[in-house]
């Protein structure tokens, strides 16, 4: 029991870093980055392929943070001066080029095998107390996150961002330009999703392309619409009950016999479908939230 | 100093908005731009601010050509607008309204928020004071912390003639200031317009309230039709046969 | 390159490209008149794909399927203006554009809730390839080319023929003018939202004729959709078109070049290259910025 829950407080912490990332980008920006996983996967695979060439581990989450940043950096200079769908067909587009290029490049990602034996921080403590320890990993890195966040929001920066969100026209009458604003969001927000990848990819010791699908880019979404864009506890509320209904539905799974393992993936994805509609209707300020947006 | 338009056209899907405008308002003669609905006075005023590229014609700000700077050049520049419909950051309070409005404020970069977290500070210690200064100014001290999307539309209205001011700006175009703002919040806006322009602000003001303009304004000029059929002082506009024509809706 | 592969891959890109104008023609009259790029795009033609090949079971006709599949598709697009995008009026297309994704999963998961993972296809008469100049071309492609190509200058022809057509492009042009001169929202955005099912629909039935009917089928044709439709410039649906053919002969002829496994990038790259070059579309206007 005690190692389900270290295993879901993880996995938990993991989603809770995506969702700050993607909450810094949308819910104080208004950028749609539609590619999480994409910066999900940079992260995870540089990560995992600089560990398994010896790197130490603080190198491999840096340069996962720093790599997933990068690689931000082209897609918003094209994208953020121009209306804001195209940044989300662009990044929806990026996510799937690159599931392509983790496929066929398999001298430098071993394609659909994927990659086993990465190493995992504290494997030497033992299961327990290793697994223990890379939760507080996890939770440490999401605590960063947090404070990051808290801390440009409260910012001269943060507020500019906010304004950005609110009327771009407007901020550019006051002399300022949004584009360069928006790509600084775009790449921390890239970084902390691309951290995530890292922590993700040395905690399974597995990765392959099949993890890297789009539907974990909605999940983000609505882990972040649900807890309430634009707020930092929010990512946070979001990511614990994504948790919950990921959790819940494998429970729901061995309770509902007649119902297959597939076509639970099915019923998951419809739920997450049917979130995506109901709370952009009814509920877009989130289920805590008062403000309407 | 001043602020002129050159031959400038502007048309929309073969419809010519802004056809082929010159003129030229000084800092000093504070003046009105009027004209019945579609004359094409808002358009002129996204031209001259950046915020519509112009088909043909040169923008020139104290004797530099500046049609090809951003919109935010412009405002940097000196050059400050309102929009005729209120555009506050409706999440943002109204004292973040006007912080947002000023200049230089370098924690507007990550970097010195990381490096140079002190200068940051002082900084915004001196922005704070002068957007408190500017609530004073336009009687918002109370709704200060406010979200400024809750505003009425007539405080929206100050609020926004008070971001502009933030920017410190050397020539404001004003469109529309006293839309949907009651009689009292007029005389209050137009004196510290009039304040504003004495300790030489340049302004260009849009405004279908001609009473209230003409009492304001040193010079008028006159759109129909995308043309400028008039210029002059108030009384001289007003008495004009082809402005009582365009506002009457007399002539083909 | 051989002379006779040219012409084979150029057929076949020719076909291709046929099928991502549709679904471009299908995003961009929903860009045009909805402003909002529709993710759901790609998930109407897996409907409709699935829709034709039940029908076809039960009726043992193609032309039945297809025609059952264009009408339920149709249908469907009505059904998710009506109870979804009608309701997302005055807001930014941020949220129409979330909901649109969460109706793609919804009814992609929908179909594999009932019907599984297992590819299935329509029962189409077996056939002698021709041989024309070297390249091979089967009967039911020149079906397909054809279909298709009268469905788009139909939904074109709508679109600048008709007094509805009319109405809609005015709303794409400025939907706060064509307000204020009373043009009837209702039946305007009605017809769209046919319109597009349609398109969809025959473009997701010839897109299983072509190959087989998976459920993945539609949205892996997403990305060229939206490549085109922007290519062509946003809320330009004749661009669109000439942009999705442009874009299956140009990913079909570069096959030899870079393989058959980064086809789809090509569209990435084109697109990409567009926003930088010319956000407005190789056919477009420049957009006003408000």
């Amino acid at each position: 029991m005690q190692g389900y829950l270290t295993a879901v407080g993880t996995v938990g912490g993991i989603y809770a870093l995506l969702a700050l990332g993607l909450n810094l980008q949308y819910g104080f920006t208004g950028l749609i980055n539609f590619g999480v996983v994409a910066f999900y996967a940079v992260g995870a695979y540089t990560s995992a392929l600089l560990a398994l060439r010896g790197v130490p581990f603080v190198l491999d989450f840096a340069a996962a943070a720093v790599l997933a940043a990068l690689f931000a950096w082209p897609l918003g200079v094209m994208c953020l001066r121009l209306r804001d769908d195209y940044l989300a067909i662009v990044t929806l587009a990026f996510a799937e080029i690159l599931r392509t290029v983790i496929v066929s490049e398999e001298w430098l990602t071993n394609g659909t095998r994927g990659i086993p034996g990465i190493p995992r921080p504290f494997s030497g403590l033992g299961a327990a107390a290793g697994g223990f320890a890379y939760l507080a990993l996890v939770l440490a890195a999401m605590l960063a996150g947090v404070s990051l966040t808290v801390r440009l929001v409260g910012s001269p920066f943060g507020r500019l961002i906010q304004a950005i969100r609110d009327d771009e026209d407007a901020v550019r009458s006051v002399g300022k330009s949004p584009a360069r604003c928006k790509l600084v969001v775009f790449m921390i927000g890239a970084g902390l999703t691309g951290l995530a990848g890292a922590l993700y990819a040395h905690y399974l010791t597995y990765i392959s392309p099949d993890q890297f699908v789009p539907l974990l880019t909605f999940y983000v979404w609505i882990a972040v619409i649900m807890g309430g864009a634009g707020r930092v506890g929010g990512a946070i509320a979001g990511a614990a009950l994504l948790t919950l209904f990921l959790e819940g539905s494998r429970f729901l799974r061995d309770v509902l016999p007649f119902v297959s393992e597939v076509q639970m993936a099915s019923l998951r994805l419809a739920a997450i479908g049917l979130m995506l509609i109901l709370f952009t209707l009814y509920r877009p300020q989130g289920l805590l939230g008062r403000v309407a947006r | 100093m001043s602020l002129g338009v050159h031959g400038v056209n502007k048309s929309f899907g073969g419809l010519r908005v802004v056809d082929d405008v010159s003129f030229q308002v000084q800092a000093a003669e504070l003046t009105g731009l009027i004209g019945p609905n579609g004359a094409g006075k808002s358009t002129l005023f996204a031209v001259i601010s950046g915020f519509q590229p112009a088909d043909a014609g040169c923008v020139r700000f104290d004797g530099h050509e500046i049609q090809r700077l951003s919109a935010a050049a412009r405002a940097r520049l000196g050059i400050a607008r309102t929009f005729q419909v209120p555009r506050p950051f409706a999440h943002l309070t109204v004292r973040e309204n006007l912080l947002t409005g000023a200049r230089d404020q370098p924690g507007e970069h990550v970097f010195n928020l990381l490096c140079r977290p002190g200068v940051v500070r002082q900084r915004e210690r001196q922005i704070v004071a002068r957007a408190d200064a500017m609530l004073e100014f336009l009687g918002l001290t109370r709704v200060a912390g406010e979200r400024a999307g809750a505003l009425s539309g007539g405080q929206q209205k100050l609020l926004e003639l008070g971001r502009a001011l933030m920017t410190e700006p050397r020539f404001i175009l004003l469109d529309e200031p006293y839309a949907g703002v009651n009689p009292v919040l007029i005389e209050e806006i137009e004196r510290r317009i009039r304040t504003l322009s004495e300790q030489g602000t340049g302004f260009l003001i849009v405004e279908h309230n001609l009473p209230a303009l003409a009492r304001l304004a040193a010079r008028l000029l006159v759109m129909d039709r995308g043309r400028l059929i008039a210029s002059g002082t108030p009384a001289q506009v007003l008495a004009d046969r082809a402005v009582q024509e365009a506002y009457i809706g007399g002539g083909p | 390159m051989s002379a006779a592969v040219g012409l084979n891959l150029a057929v076949a890109g020719l076909i291709q490209g046929l099928l991502i104008a549709l679904a471009g023609l299908a995003v961009s009259l929903c860009f045009a008149v909805a402003r909002f790029p529709n993710a759901a795009t790609g998930d109407f033609m897996t409907f409709a794909a699935y829709a034709g090949v039940a029908a076809q079971a039960w009726t043992g006709s193609l032309l039945a399927g297809a025609a059952s599949a264009v009408l339920l598709t149709a249908g469907l697009a009505v059904a998710s203006y009506v109870l979804v995008f009608r309701n997302f009026r005055g807001r930014s297309l941020v949220a129409p554009l979330i909901a649109s994704i969460g109706l793609a999963f919804l009814l992609r998961s929908v179909l594999t809730f009932f019907v599984g993972f297992d590819q299935h296809s329509f029962h189409v008469p077996i056939a002698r390839a021709i041989v024309f100049a070297g390249a091979r071309v089967r009967p039911i492609d020149l079906w397909l080319a054809g279909t298709s190509a009268v469905t788009l200058l139909a939904v074109l022809a709508v679109l600048f023929l008709t007094p509805i057509g009319r109405r809609m492009r005015a709303v794409a042009d400025n939907p706060e003018l064509a307000r204020a001169s009373g043009i009837r929202a209702r039946a305007v955005m009605l017809t769209l939202w046919t319109l597009i099912g349609a398109c969809s629909a025959v473009g997701g039935v010839m897109l299983g004729l072509q190959t087989v009917v998976v459920p993945e089928m539609g949205w892996n044709l997403l990305l060229p959709a939206f490549a085109a439709a922007v290519l062509g410039g946003v809320g330009n649906p004749t661009g669109a078109v000439l942009a999705g053919i442009a874009l299956g002969l140009v990913q079909a002829l570069s096959t030899p070049l870079v393989g058959f496994t980064y086809q789809t990038a090509i569209s990435f790259i084109l697109l990409i290259a567009t926003l930088v070059l010319r956000p407005q579309g190789l056919l477009g206007r420049a957009e006003p910025v408000r």
